[in-house]
This record gives C-alpha cells, structure tokens and sequence, in this order.
C-alpha cells in the first residue's frame, strides 16, 4: 500500500508540479465509507500516481496537492444510488465553517493559498449502502469502488 | 438579577465541550465552568480483552493523539510482562513520540491558536481559522502545514501509518528501524529547524503584544508535574516525576509511576465526563497543578538541545521562570518543538539505532503494570490489571487534558472575570473565553476517551439558573 510520503518517500516542496495524485479518504472500517480507500487500492500499480490513503482531509495534505498538477478524490456517498458512481469537476471552494477536516475544494482553496494556484481536480464518488461498524465492503459499495477506478483510470489517460 | 452565560460549543480544540459563566446579582461573573460533554468508556469495554491488544486498543481513543497512548499502553503492558525491553526499542519509541509531539503541537500552534495571535482575539469570527492566516501570512501557514506534515512523515515512516499504528508492542516495537527509513527522517528535520526558526522569529515578539491575555489566561500560581531524566532536562519517555511549586522549589521529586494512587487522586463532578486529578497531599481542590508544556518548561533547568535552550532563556528574560500565564503555552510548545527536532536528531545519530534487537519476548509475569509517558499536552498514565490468563480486568487512564482541568477551570473563571463586562458576552470575550481554553490545547476525545470535533456552546445564566444568552460555534 502506498503511503502519505508516496512511492519516493521524499519530501515535498511547495512549487515543483509533476505528478499526478489520487487520494482514498473514508473511514474503512466503517463498511462503505471504505470506498475511497478500495477504490484506491484497485488503482495501486495501473495508473502513474501516487496514491493517498487518509481518512479524512486535513491541511497538510496541501502541501502535496502543492506539488501535484493532476489530483483524483475517491471519496464514498450516502446521498447516491448504492453502487452507483458519479463524477465532477472541483474548484477551490470558499473555506467558511472549517473547523478540523476540509472538504475537496477548500483543501484545493488551501493550496492555492499556499502555493499560488490548484492543480486540475476531479472528485468521483462512489453509492454506499451503508456505513456500520466493520471493515468489509458491502456488494454495492465493492461495485462501486471497482466502476470508480475504471473511471479514475479514464481520467488519467 | 443574576444571569448565566453558557457558550457551546467551544470551537478549535479537540472534542465537545460548553462553557457557563455565572453572573452575581451585581452582573459580575460570580463563577464560570468548563464542561466536557462527551463520554465513550475505554476503561470499561477494554475488560476481559487480552492485555496485548491495549496499545492498540487504546490508540482508537484519539485520532490526533494515537501515539502517546500506544507508549503509555505499551509501557503499562512492558510492566506486566516484567521485562526490561531493549534499549533500541526504547530509543525508537522514543523518536515516534518527539514525532507524535512535533505533529500535535503544530496543529495546536498553527492551525488552532495561530489565528487568535495573527489576526487578533476582536477579529472577525469567519476570518480566525488556518484559511484566514494562508491569507493574511502564507509564509506562517506554509511552515505549520510543513511542520504537522512532517511530524506525521515521520510516524508513518517509523510506525507504518499515520493514524493508529500498531508499530509499539509490548515488550518493545515490532521491527527495527533500516537505514533508509532513517535517511527519509534525518532527510526531513533541517526543513523542520528552518521553519521554526522563522516562527519563532515572528512570534517572538508577537507574544508581547498580549498584556492582556498574558494576565488573564490562568495567570495563577499552582503546581507543575510533568517527568523528568534526573538531570534537569526534559524528558518525555520514562524518569520519574517531579512536583514544582509557584516559586520554582521543587515540592516532590524522584515520584515513581507505579505509586502514582498515593500522589495522585481524581474527582468527578456532576457537571463534566471529564475528571479532575490533584496532588493528593494538598487535597483537592488545592492540590491543582498543572501539565504539558508549560510545566515542562518549569521542571527543567534547560531543554538540554542547544537551539530550544537559546528560546527558552529568551521566554524565562521576559517572562520569568516559573512561567505562571497559562498564555505561554504557546511559546512553549514552539520551543518543545524544536527541541523534539533536535533530539530526533541526537536519537537517530546514535550509532545503535538500526540495531535489530528492539522487542523482548514474555509471558504475562505480572498481575499490574502502569506506563506513563508525556503526551502533547501533558503527562499521560495508563494502569491495568489482569487475570492469570493476562486478560484485562481493570483500567484506569489519566490524561494529560484531566490533569489540567482544575486549572483549566479557573483560568476560564479568571477570563470570564477580566473580560465580560456589565453581563453581556462580547464576540471578542466569547473568542478570548475560547482561546483560554484553547492555549491548554485540551483533547476532550482523549480526556473522556471519547470521540468527536471539538465544537462549544458558551451560556450566560442569571443567578436562578435560567440561561439569558447562549452563543454556539460549530
């Protein structure tokens, strides 16, 4: 699995712009809010990116995106049909109500404040069915989690 | 009439919590509680589970703070093994620890209380938050993102993961350190001296622009315990206790852990999940005493690293030692934090680091054990009991943030007092009520062993009882 330092392991400056990254966030041990994480998973080894397994969004990740011109968000939805995936464009959002974890758009609002600019960002989410204590997809949440990184997969090429 | 103040929640801190101030019949605050109103019970549902599963057990406690109770846990599981574990797993250990703090106290710093201190307590609610300071000084919000950044690299590098690694095991950690994951962390630390640096340069003087917080913020004498190397530096893994007065003298020292019932006691309160600890031979609520960095500080006769001993004579020739003003929290959490860097670096340049032998192997030889380490903001214990079979039959936890709550307490009294003028409850004693809270870096989840963001509700209340305003921040 690859981690939060990616497959170099080296740290981060604040304007070098070259790869492509893709982030998993949920709680997978919460049944479907892994989605992001599985999604993720199935992306290890097919696609050039580095990929970010966290479970939730927090302000160091700016730092990265920093680096990053290309960045996916896998992230899990109660508010879709189960095993459904859907998929947008993100732009920096307005940063109001922050308090300890961001959303997609005011982490790429944060790095554009730090850095100067946003990489190109898309969020794809994926239907949950549910989100229960345990560690093990539901039927609908793995079919998501595998149309999500055919979907990453498309994006990337 | 008396009135009552509540505010609820309070914002930027770990975990759920409200304030009530209480007004006298003359409109002056007559009292002002702190309460935590979150509760979760680790300390029950862990009986009956095998001992070795209590590191990382007690690691779900916290997300923010996962690391000090795996030390704390895997210490108090070492005790009941009855092994010495060996050094090196000691010593790494040790580095994830000064990582675990480097990281914590940058999101306290930085991404909490930063805000207060840039933009000023008066200054527009929507505005006090890390998106107001990446406006206003992107140079100050770029090094705390790269300082919690690498305090977290750090523990992912060593332990696996960032949050709720499993790397500390009784009886030591569970793999050696190699010699490319030791290049990866030395690789990190200049950046992180640089970036503090140039903190410390700003806020350095920055501090001195708060005459009136510094009075305000639980400026009291009380009690300061935290442990110590026996030499007079700072020490965050294993020593001993020590006790310090409001002058400096040393009220108790060479305490050890395992006796921590005779020193030691806990009160619950009918109005908080969180426990209030005290010096048992003063009594409660006498023996008050305070945690963390600011008692660190007070403990020491010096960092014992050269760059945080320069900061910290600076700190003591303006402030004085013992530091009183809770306000200074946040200057001693910069200095613990390049004091950590420089440590991880002493720690990492010791030529037995990549040594293999870093776990000792034992059946449970000990019905009890206790572990205390220093977590961010304090000194946190860990004490089981078990049974034959090594499963747990009883727990209890004291943590950093129950440590403080007594003091806590009282410096919300002593804000609430300065700042709330003719019973109403301005935005800017509302903010200034919240950064008290704040300069403790309180982690309710961790205090109550309970999970959750950490908003507040502040409520006023007349002297019936009935509230009169309620202001919430979510």
């Amino acid at each position: 699995m690859a981690s939060l330092l990616g497959r170099s392991g080296s740290c981060p400056t604040w304007h070098a712009k070259a790869k492509t990254l893709i982030i998993g966030y949920g709680n997978p041990l919460r049944e479907d809010d892994g989605i992001g994480w599985r999604a993720a998973e199935l992306l290890d080894g097919r696609v050039d990116a580095e990929i970010v397994y966290t479970q939730q969004l927090a302000p160091e990740l700016a730092a990265q995106l920093a680096t990053t011109s290309f960045v996916i968000f896998l992230d899990a939805s109660l508010e879709q049909e189960p095993g459904g995936v859907q998929c947008q464009t993100l732009q920096p959002e307005d940063p109001s109500g922050w308090s300890h974890h961001l959303s997609p758009g005011q982490l790429l609002e944060l790095t554009r404040q730090l850095s100067g600019a946003s990489p190109r960002a898309f969020l794809i989410t994926g239907g949950a069915r549910q989100m229960n204590l345990g560690d093990e997809l539901t039927a609908e949440g793995e079919r998501a989690a595998q149309r999500m990184a055919t979907a990453a997969i498309s994006l990337t090429n | 009439m008396a009135q009552r103040i509540v505010i609820d929640p309070v914002t930027r801190i770990e975990g759920h919590s409200k304030v009530t101030i209480q007004l006298g019949d003359d409109g002056q605050v007559a009292d002002a509680r702190f309460h935590v109103t979150q509760f979760r019970g680790f300390e029950k549902f862990c009986e009956n589970r095998p001992f070795y599963e209590m590191p990382s057990l007690m690691a779900r406690i916290c997300g923010i703070c996962p690391v000090s109770h795996l030390i704390a846990s895997g210490k108090a599981c070492d005790a009941i093994l009855g092994v010495n574990i060996p050094a090196n797993g000691a010593r790494l250990r040790r580095i994830l620890n000064l990582a675990q703090i480097l990281q914590s106290h940058a999101l306290s710093v930085f991404h909490l209380s930063s805000p207060d201190l840039l933009l000023g307590m008066d200054a527009p609610a929507d505005k006090r938050n890390i998106f107001g300071v990446a406006a206003t000084t992107p140079d100050v919000a770029r090094d705390g993102v790269r300082l919690r950044q690498i305090g977290q690299q750090i523990i992912e590098t060593l332990a696996g993961k960032r949050i709720h690694p499993a790397w500390v095991v009784p009886g030591g950690v569970s793999a050696p350190l190699t010699a490319e994951k030791r290049g990866l962390i030395l690789a990190m630390l200049p950046d992180g001296i640089a970036a503090l640096q140039r903190t410390l340069d700003r806020f350095r003087g920055l501090f001195q622009c708060f005459p009136e917080e510094i009075a305000s913020f639980a400026n009291f004498p009380s009690l300061f315990i935290g442990l110590t190397d026996g030499a007079g530096k700072l020490e965050y893994y294993d020593g001993p206790l020590r006790v310090v007065g409001p002058d400096g003298s040393v009220v108790a020292d060479r305490l050890q852990p395992a006796d921590y019932p005779q020193y030691l006691g806990e009160v619950a309160e009918d109005d908080s999940y969180l426990k209030s600890a005290f010096y048992r031979p003063m009594g409660y609520p006498d023996g008050m005493y305070r945690v963390g960095p600011l008692a660190r500080l007070n403990l020491v006769t010096n960092c014992g690293t050269p760059l945080a001993d320069h900061e910290l004579g600076a700190l003591r020739s303006f402030a004085g030692s013992p530091l009183l003003s809770s306000f200074h929290y946040h200057h001693a959490r910069l200095i613990e934090m390049l004091h950590v860097i420089e440590r991880m670096q002493e720690l990492l340049d010791h030529p037995e680091v990549l040594s293999p032998h870093v776990r000792a192997f034992a059946e449970p030889n000990c019905e009890e054990g206790v572990g205390i380490s220093e977590a961010p903001r304090g000194t946190l214990l860990h004490h089981y009991k078990v049974d034959s079979n090594g499963l747990i039959k009883w727990a209890n936890l004291i943590i950093a943030t129950g440590n403080n709550n007594l003091a806590l307490n009282r410096g919300v009294k002593q804000v609430a007092s300065y700042f709330v003028r003719d019973g109403k409850l301005s935005d800017g004693a509302l903010n200034r009520v919240e950064a008290v809270v704040r300069a403790f870096d309180p982690c309710l989840s961790c205090s109550t062993h309970a999970a959750g963001q950490m908003p507040l509700v502040v409520e006023l209340r007349d002297a019936a009882g009935v509230v009169i305003e309620r202001r919430f921040r979510g």
